[in-house]
């Protein structure tokens, strides 16, 4: 190759190694790009693979944090997605609010020990004592029934009439 | 012993040496002045032969063999019409061009020496005095070449008759073209069992050719040397390339295996992250309780809140922070409340957002936050 080379005119010569050099940045450019996507993507995995691993090495101690945390509480009081509705009608008829209220069921998480369900409730055109009451209410449900968020407003054309919305979990335990 | 492995890659790509007869040169040793630099001898040597021939240096084909440290130079020298266009022709794809003689300059025995050296065509005797690796006499006698043995042997006792005071000559059958190897480190020629070898800052001196020519040439032979690391580099950046495809292609198989891996193992991990969080819901439904109506009696207390300042919507962000959007007739009760919320002991940061003005009536939006001691449930009784 060397006898080659040297045998060439002094133009070829500067012409082959201009080409040859042309190639070689372009294909080493475009190798050192591809290189540098899969590094990212290498490093990306590589964390996935490491925060994957950490949660399954610690699968045990989670499970048993998650049971001490529903270990005080009586399973036959929890409630589900249905009874949680259920006992939220409940409590708005027993204050008084039935007509004005509506619940949705927003999801349900589960695992399992047990499941967590989200309900969102609106009472609308209540007066305090009722909405008042309404909490009292839920509050002596807890902790089998949390509430999460709670919003009020008044009523724009009558201000002595309230809305509120609340969104409101349960626990339910899977045994 | 052989150096042409230490010639390294070049040794390898044969290049051509030719070898002019003896008879055609005259040689003489020329003394150097006392503390020649060795960039001085080609002008010393030219001086010399300007004294020693009726022509100038550009008439003659001249080289010389110096030595370091030696006080005297080797010169030989032909008239350039002894040889013909087509020899010149020739010479210009050589590398080097020197007298047969010349190539046993570097045997460069330590000790004195004699060397009888028969070519086809002549008999050369060359004599080292061992002062030095510059012979001190080069002698050659031309024969016929259907001479008779008897003739060349009487040559032969010629001229070693003719040096008296060295030793017994050896002779040796002439160097030949094929004999030598030429790499980027020197020139070597075998010289019957002996090696003669020249480095490469003494071929240029050694060969007759014109100087400048040489110098032209060497100066090509290093901008060919850089076209030529030049190309192997980016054949090399070629292969670098190609072998980063390779196993960026290797790679890319085994990084889609870990992705599978980590696919196949996200729906298990996911499910131990939720249990995790959840069971942290529970634990806080169980201790830390969302407090709406104690917030907003805290914000709603007659000697807090001004009178003008009335509440359209409160919503609870997280367990601690309550965003309140009210209004008023008077603007600056908003900052009069702000203040009256910061200095409560149950406020921990209170925050004016948004305030607009229009038609007499001041729009704001506060964020009170409140320290979580401030809304610890009672405990049951």
């Amino acid at each position: 190759m060397k006898t080659f080379f040297f045998s060439r005119h002094i133009r070829e010569k500067i012409l082959l190694t201009a080409l040859l050099a042309l190639v070689g940045l372009v294909w080493l450019g475009r190798a050192g790009r591809s290189a540098r996507v899969f590094w990212v993507e290498w490093r990306a995995n590589a964390a996935m693979l490491a925060t994957q691993r950490q949660w399954l090495n610690n699968r045990a101690s989670i499970e048993a944090s998650a049971a001490k945390a529903i270990a005080h509480l009586d399973p036959a009081r929890t409630f589900s997605s249905t009874r949680l509705l259920g006992e939220l009608s409940t409590i708005a008829d027993q204050v008084g609010v039935r007509n004005g209220t509506t619940s949705e069921i927003l999801g349900t998480e589960l695992t399992n020990q047990f499941s967590v369900n989200t309900v969102q409730v609106a009472v609308r055109n209540a007066d305090m004592p009722s909405l008042l009451s309404f909490y009292g209410e839920l509050d002596k449900r807890a902790p089998y029934i949390g509430l999460e968020q709670f919003s009020l407003a008044i009523n724009p054309t009558n201000p002595s009439l309230l809305s509120a919305v609340m969104r409101v979990s349960s626990v339910e335990i899977n045994r | 012993m052989s150096v042409l492995p230490s010639l390294k890659t070049s040794a390898s790509v044969r290049k051509k040496v030719v070898l002019l007869p003896d008879h055609a040169f005259f040689v003489r040793v020329v003394a150097l002045a006392a503390g020649t630099l060795p960039a001085e001898v080609p002008g010393q040597v030219e001086l010399a032969l300007e004294g020693l021939t009726p022509f100038s240096a550009a008439q003659l084909c001249y080289g010389y063999f110096a030595a370091p440290g030696a006080d005297r130079v080797l010169v030989y020298a032909a008239y350039r019409r002894k040889f013909t266009v087509e020899d010149a022709a020739a010479w210009a794809e050589a590398d080097v061009v020197l007298p047969v003689f010349a190539a046993c300059l570097g045997l460069a025995p330590d000790q004195p020496q004699t060397l009888l050296v028969t070519g086809p065509d002549c008999i050369t005797a060359i004599g080292w005095d061992g002062r030095d690796a510059v012979p001190a006499v080069v002698r050659t006698r031309p024969f016929e070449a259907d001479a008779p043995a008897g003739g060349r042997a009487a040559i032969e006792a010629e001229l070693a008759a003719s040096l008296k005071g060295f030793p017994a000559p050896v002779k040796v059958a002439a160097p030949t073209e094929s004999a030598s190897r030429i790499g980027d480190r020197g020139l070597e020629f075998s010289v019957g069992d002996l090696v003669s070898r020249f480095d490469s800052a003494q071929l240029d001196a050694i060969d007759v050719r014109d100087k400048a020519d040489l110098a032209a040439r060497r100066r090509d032979r290093a901008r060919d040397l850089y076209l030529w690391r030049a190309f192997l580099g980016s054949a090399a950046a070629i292969g670098i390339a190609a072998l980063l495809q390779f196993g960026l292609q290797g790679g890319r198989l085994w990084l889609k295996s870990q992705a599978l891996r980590a696919a196949a193992q996200a729906p298990a991990a996911q499910k131990i992250e939720s249990e995790l969080g959840l069971a942290n819901r529970i634990e806080e439904l169980s201790t830390s309780r969302l407090m709406p109506i104690r917030m907003l009696e805290i914000v709603n207390e007659n000697k807090v809140r001004p009178k003008t300042i009335q509440f359209l919507r409160t919503a609870t962000k997280g367990l601690y922070v309550l965003e309140i959007e009210g209004q008023t007739n008077v603007t600056t009760d908003v900052f009069n409340y702000q203040a009256a919320l910061k200095d409560l002991p149950a406020c921990e940061r209170v925050e004016l957002g948004q305030t607009t003005d229009r038609g007499g009536l001041t729009h704001f939006t506060l964020t009170v936050t409140f320290k979580p001691e401030a809304l610890r449930p009672a405990a049951p009784s």
